[in-house]
């Protein structure tokens, strides 16, 4: 039995000799040697989002010499992107971000296996993909989704290395790691906090705290170091100064299969993308207060603040298909909530928030110009 | 007694300050929060808080004790 195993251990060396040598100045390091660049081969890293965050560990993660990664985001290049999406270029504009960033990798490593999906992140997909992977990366810029990928980590049983900034801070922790405390641990409710599109960002910063990711991607799969789980790491890049909180484990809600299909696969709670065609089909109704920026101008469009939505709400036909948007869809879901109470038929909240949706229009309009 | 606040993310903005040392009436932590919220605009912004770099659920009222560090915590979306 031993000579057995022997033997296939001195095969796995042979067959991955090149790549062994390609690896040797992390290999020599006592924390990995051969033993730790095979975990690496054998890992599959899923990663959501190719945006600041992503661009910056996906070209670490790759060149380390791990075997296969996921990367998962439906979202185009955009030219506002390019200053820190470094996978990108001026030629990626209006490709889609996996693509473009799959190219680059590929190039980087050929040996590592690169699956891509030009589909967000969604509760009909989210618990079949995470069950190909050992771990997964949260690179997304969305509270709402990173709900989703806590509760479809912790379905499936896999960890989930967690990276978000505000400006020159950013936060990184590694959540649902041997079944350690997770996102609604640290923030039990969804919130409303504003995007690197409403609270500027500077590549360096978020190129950073993807860095950080990264590493806890590498020691989770090494084995060694302390992993960020329980702590919170804050990183202030204008100040270069750092802390870390701790939190521990409080199960609030259980995370059932039956939770996550209420809270995610009801048709009517679904979200519905944002396309120009749909104004022509449906009212849209922009829960915002009315001082937000931006406005979206057109006739379609009813402005219906979530605070006096209730008193205002007698001026809606119950017949008429409507679509609620708000910032980050918080106040949308909220909406549609009450809409759906009163039986309205055809109610549904954006995936898309209002810079967006105004994003969507420009550009069509600058096409017919 | 005396204690330490600090603040993050949105905070900063809003507070003017990383910091700051105050001088405080009560030692209970809801009081405190209670205290903050009425003196500053921060009731739109979420947040979390740690006691000495521990958080604490916002539920349960905490002691406060001379020379605590207490730091206010939101949730960051940027990506």
């Amino acid at each position: 039995m031993m000579a057995m195993s022997s033997l296939c251990c001195l095969l796995m060396q042979v067959v991955n000799n090149i790549d062994m040598s390609k690896y040797q100045r992390q290999i020599i390091l006592p924390q990995i040697g051969e033993q730790g660049q095979q975990k690496l081969a054998e890992a599959r890293v899923l990663i959501i989002g190719v945006g600041g965050l992503g661009c910056a560990l996906l070209p670490y993660l790759v060149a380390s010499g791990i075997g296969k990664l996921g990367i998962v985001d439906g979202d185009r290049v955009d030219e506002s992107n390019l200053h820190r999406q470094i996978l990108f270029s001026n030629k990626s504009i209006g490709k889609f971000k996996v693509e473009e960033a799959q190219a680059f990798l590929k190039k980087q490593n050929p040996s590592c296996n690169i699956t891509v999906d030009t589909e967000y992140l969604t509760g009909k997909n989210a618990l079949q993909l995470f069950e190909k992977y050992d771990l997964i990366v949260d690179a997304t810029d969305r509270i709402g989704i990173r709900y989703l990928i806590n509760d479809a980590a912790v379905l499936t049983g896999k960890p989930f290395v967690y990276g978000s900034i505000h400006r020159f801070e950013g936060q990184v922790s590694v959540f649902n790691y041997n079944n350690g405390p997770t996102y609604r641990c640290l923030f039990p409710e969804a919130a409303e906090v504003p995007s690197c599109a409403e609270a500027g960002v500077l590549g360096t910063n978020v190129g950073l705290i993807g860095m950080m990711q990264a590493q806890e991607v590498m020691k989770i799969i090494l084995g060694s170091g302390n992993v960020l789980s329980g702590e919170l790491l804050i990183y202030n890049t204008l100040t270069a100064s750092q802390h870390k909180f701790q939190f521990s484990k409080k199960e609030r809600i259980k995370i059932t299969q039956e939770f996550f299909d209420n809270e995610y696969n009801s048709d009517e709670a679904a979200p519905k993308p944002f396309h120009v065609s749909l104004l022509e089909n449906y009212k849209l109704i922009d829960v915002r207060k009315l001082d937000e920026q931006p406005r979206i101008q057109h006739q379609n469009v009813f402005e219906l603040p979530l605070s006096t939505f209730k008193e205002n709400m007698s001026q809606l036909d119950k017949e008429q298909q409507y679509l609620v948007f708000c910032k980050s869809g918080i106040r949308a879901a909220k909406a549609v909530l009450i809409l759906q109470e009163n039986n309205f038929k055809d109610v549904r909240a954006l995936n898309e928030g209002a810079d967006e949706i105004q994003k969507k229009i420009n550009s069509i309009k600058v096409l017919k110009c | 007694m005396k204690v330490t606040l600090k603040y993050f993310g949105q905070l900063v903005d809003v507070m003017g300050n990383h910091e700051e040392t105050r001088e405080i009436s009560s030692n209970n932590s809801n009081e405190l929060l209670e205290q903050m919220k009425q003196n500053n605009p921060i009731g739109h912004i979420p947040f979390q808080l740690a006691i000495n770099d521990k958080l604490i659920d916002q539920k349960a009222a905490k002691k406060l004790n001379d020379g605590d560090v207490i730091a206010l915590l939101p949730p960051y979306a940027g990506g």
